[in-house]
């Protein structure tokens, strides 16, 4: 069974919804249940190509990290399913509806590899989304100062320094945006890495 | 070519896994869309935003049988199969997502189980049949019935019953023995009995009402031929007269007694099951957890 195959079963939204938890989820490993051994293959291949890449590019400053991840098909996870209580489970096909603005970005972009048939597409797959991972080291101070300059803003009283930190507000906001358009010219790309450096920052999840 | 194979799931490891399921919102959903969207979901169960809030604080942290535990010490009447459908659906929607499970934990609930190929009374008493020695009569009588020749008792009348137990037992399809051993071996029952002091009985029995597919109760058994024989009669009348009037399907019948309410239902296959309540029970309690449990058997024998 093909990339194609695997992902016209998992649909693309369940390719980025195993994407998204290597990224965002808080735990050290994740589980990732899918429906049989040719998906389980398959999906193995791509995450593995991403943490390799990843890994390979990263800096040793990065605050940034992807999870482990082990992939159960349906039959393994059922069968033993007491033995991962207490685990994070991440089930492609069932949870791939989630709202998630992420998660549509990266579906939007898996599909557009998807259906142009693109050559290596797990490659290129996972080498758009390292570069994503990679801008959000950089933007990662931006955005945390921008977030307290809206804390800020939100606590102020005095009418006139309300009106400064507005501006400052929309003038740190224009200069993380011009930071991601300088890496990417797709609008989508930049949504996400603003979607993804939020997330992370506002949870705590990348110090 | 799209691959068409299916996983074989097991059932029971299935059925028995999502009541232990953790389900948390969907981090980019924000509570109040989250409550609105569940109050709009289940306005058949009449939650108030009160009650809907409490659900939505528990996601993330507790499994279905838990929060479905805590509702109920509020008030709030849910059985684990509502609250079940009600998240699998807001999962379809993606409001919720599963993110892990939490240890099945042991059922404290003493139950009795069996499956029983005869109804109690169907079976000949032992002592009767077996014994070759003729009960002590009167001496008025005996008198009588010393002129009436005594029928020879056959020898292999033990064999004879022993024969007719083997043969109902054979009566029972494999296929539908095999749903009831998964109905036990994936404790459907039993989580009731956990979370309904007041359910007492359960039984499930064939539209004949000729062999008891599954007994399980705790102080009482509905396991008689006579209970076998009126509840299946009445359920059968039931469904012959929604059906008549144009009243739809049959959900459940209700009998109210002094000591305790007996709920009937059909299930697929022309089986039906039995439970009886004793008199404390809240009737809309009693008729969640009816069709909860009906609903997860209902599962389970949809094949058939």
């Amino acid at each position: 069974m093909s990339f194609f195959n695997v992902i016209a079963e998992l649909q693309p939204r369940g390719l980025g919804y195993a994407i998204l938890s290597l990224i965002v989820e808080d735990t050290d490993i994740v589980y990732i249940i899918v429906d049989d051994e040719e998906e389980k293959e398959i999906l193995s291949e791509i995450l593995l190509e991403l943490k390799d890449q990843f890994e390979a590019r990263r800096s040793f400053s990065s605050a940034i990290s992807l999870r482990d991840f082990k992939v159960l098909t349906a039959d393994e996870y059922y069968e033993h399913w007491e033995d991962y209580a207490g685990k994070r489970l991440i089930f492609v096909k069932q949870d791939r509806n989630l709202k998630s603005p992420p998660l549509d970005k990266l579906a939007l972009f898996i599909e557009s590899m998807w259906r142009v048939r693109s050559r290596d597409p797990i490659r290129r797959i996972a080498m758009h989304i390292v570069d994503i991972l990679l801008a959000l080291d950089v933007v990662k101070e931006h955005y945390r100062y921008l977030k307290e300059l809206i804390e800020k803003e939100m606590k102020e009283e005095d009418p006139k320094r309300k009106k400064n930190l507005a501006k400052e507000i929309d003038r740190k906001r224009k200069e993380l945006i011009s930071m991601l358009e300088k890496r990417f010219s797709r609008r989508e790309d930049i949504d996400l890495a603003y979607e993804l450096v939020s997330y992370l920052v506002d949870r705590g999840i990348i110090k | 070519m799209l691959s068409t194979r299916k996983p074989s799931i097991s059932l029971k490891k299935r059925f028995e896994q999502r009541t232990y399921q953790v389900y948390a919102a969907s981090p980019w959903v924000s509570r109040e869309e989250l409550i609105a969207k569940i109050l709009k979901t289940i306005k058949r169960l009449k939650l108030t935003e009160e009650d809907a809030r409490e659900l939505v604080e528990m996601l993330g942290k507790f499994s279905v049988d838990e929060i479905t535990k805590k509702l109920r010490e509020h008030g709030t009447i849910f059985s684990p199969m509502d609250l079940w459908t009600l998240l699998e659906d807001l999962r379809k929607n993606g409001y919720v997502r599963v993110i892990t499970t939490k240890s099945p934990a042991p059922i404290t609930t003493k139950v009795e189980a069996k499956v029983m190929s005869v109804v109690e009374e169907a079976a000949p008493p032992p002592e009767e049949v077996i014994s070759p020695v003729a009960p002590a009569i009167p001496t008025e009588v005996e008198s009588v019935l010393s002129k009436i020749p005594i029928p020879e008792i056959p020898g292999e009348i033990t064999r004879t019953a022993t024969e007719t137990v083997s043969t109902l037992t054979q009566a029972i399809p494999p296929e539908l023995q095999e749903k009831v051993k998964l109905i036990k071996e994936a404790r459907i029952v039993e989580r009731y009995f956990e979370i309904n002091e007041h359910l007492k009985a359960v039984a499930i029995l064939p539209r004949e009402g000729h062999v008891i597919l599954l007994s399980m109760y705790r102080d009482v058994t509905i396991a008689d031929a006579e209970v076998a024989a009126a509840s299946t009669t009445i359920v059968s009348h039931a469904v012959r007269v929604a059906d008549n009037t144009d009243l739809g399907d049959l959900k459940e019948i209700i009998i109210d007694s002094d000591l305790g309410y007996l709920v009937l239902a059909k299930l697929p296959g022309e089986l039906v099951l039995v439970a009886l309540f004793s008199s404390e029970v809240t009737i809309g309690l009693m008729i969640r957890d009816f069709m909860g449990l009906k609903n997860e058997i209902t599962e389970i024998f949809a094949t058939i």
